[in-house]
């Protein structure tokens, strides 16, 4: 009985352990041919979220995970709140530039170049985008009984990680360049009395993809 | 007279259960940023009155949703003295009397939805103000209506009443940003203010 409970145990881990294929595709778009820029001491990015959707926003997890996995390159970042507020009310949604045309607009009211100035921060990373389920077919139903609980089924779901982050030069006032990523992927969860989930993670493979080509436009000084 | 634990337990039980039984309640944050602006060469001064002030929106939903309890005047006084304290050189926040500028604030109508009711992943907050604008005689020279909206994602392991109070308060900064984009034009402002008086055509005696 004892070794019927491990063997379940290391199968339930191993699953966890497990994860379904994700196919990814990610682009990237300079300005100007040679245009990569370099980060100076004492400069540092900002990730922003679009806010103007009113159906979707950018999951603030795509967020943390992009940003650590900038900072894991060595590029500095402010979090977004901090200039958020800094330049308030300057970048909230109905104020904020939506797109390096405006940019001049934001940075030439009274006050907020100097904050920016004093905040360190060179590049404006725009993200825009979100993680959705497009599909899910099967199912699972679990019970719980008298010395008994388990679950049986066979759950399966499509989801779609779609983000696109626009680099802003805030001393050239000008775009940098853009990444975009999409990543897809299908999960399955077959279950007979354990059910063993295969996840398919496109939210972290998106993240990594645009990060990936954000440190190749923005090189770490 | 030792307490019953199984009493004890059933009377923590009910008042649960009570607690359960109320409206949820939001109080949105009354903190918002100093906002960047430069103040314009003017006094202004907010004339807000008890309903705007104390403003509370109520409302049950349909089954199965419950009733709310939105606080919203206490916090809209908040950003609107925030901002207009940065916006002219000169603010009054209790009183119209001798500011070259007064701010008669009203709100027209709130309406919310949950992440239930709109079948997405947001708590979501409309808020309709309307601002006066008073010139130094008192006569109503502006009125802008401002329509404020603020959304916040449904998160694991937070109340609906602290995802509520979040887009209430995003509304709350969102209304700020529209009333900032109001003053940015500072001659847009005196002009409201200081109009040349109407010629009157009509009874031109030319001399």
């Amino acid at each position: 009985m004892r070794r019927d409970t491990s063997v379940v145990a290391a199968i339930a881990v191993l699953a966890l352990a497990q994860s379904a294929c994700v196919s990814s595709k990610v682009e990237q778009f300079r300005e100007a041919p040679t245009r990569s820029v370099q980060i100076a001491k004492g400069e540092s990015v900002v990730i922003l979220s679009r806010g103007q959707h009113g159906d979707r926003e950018t999951e603030s997890d795509f967020n943390t995970c992009l940003a650590s996995a900038l900072i894991k390159e060595g590029l500095p970042v402010m979090a977004e709140q901090v200039l958020v507020d800094a330049l308030y009310p300057w970048l909230e949604p109905r104020t904020a530039p939506l797109n390096a045309d405006a940019l001049p607009t934001l940075l030439d009211r009274p006050g907020v170049e100097a904050k920016i100035r004093a905040a360190g921060v060179r590049y404006m990373i725009w993200i825009d985008g979100q993680s959705e389920v497009t599909g899910s077919a099967g199912g699972l139903s679990c019970a719980v009984g008298p010395g008994f609980a388990g679950c049986f089924g066979f759950g399966m779901w499509d989801k779609e990680s779609a983000y696109r982050a626009e680099v802003w030069d805030l001393n050239q006032r000008s775009s940098v360049g853009k990444v975009s990523t999409r990543s897809t992927g299908t999960s399955y969860v077959p279950a007979f009395i354990v059910p063993i989930p295969l996840i398919a993670r496109t939210q972290t493979a998106a993240c990594d993809g645009a990060a990936e080509q954000l440190v190749d436009l923005v090189k770490p000084g | 007279m030792n307490p019953n634990p199984s009493r004890i337990v059933i009377m923590l039980a009910a008042l649960a259960l009570l607690a359960g039984c109320g409206p949820n309640r939001v109080e949105p944050p009354s903190r918002f940023p100093r906002p960047v602006m430069a103040p314009m060469a003017l006094t202004a001064a907010l004339d807000a009155d008890t309903a705007f002030k104390t403003y509370v929106h109520s409302e049950k939903l349909p089954p199965p949703g419950q009733a709310w309890r939105l606080s919203i005047g206490p916090a809209s006084v908040d950003w609107m003295k925030n901002l207009l304290a940065a916006a002219f050189a000169g603010f009054n926040p209790d009183s119209g009397t001798g500011a070259d500028i007064v701010f008669r604030p009203s709100i027209e109508s709130v309406q919310f939805s949950t992440p239930a009711q709109s079948r997405t992943e947001f708590y979501e907050a409309w808020i309709k103000y309307k601002v006066d604008v008073l010139d130094k005689s008192g006569k109503v020279v502006a009125n802008w209506p401002i329509a404020a909206y603020g959304k916040r994602r449904d998160r694991a392991l937070t109340s609906a009443e602290e995802g509520m109070a979040e887009a209430v308060n995003k509304a709350m900064r969102d209304g700020a940003a529209g009333l900032a984009l109001e003053l940015r034009d500072p001659k847009r402002l005196g002009s409201l203010l200081y109009a040349p008086p109407a010629v009157n055509q009509g009874n031109g005696n030319a001399s």
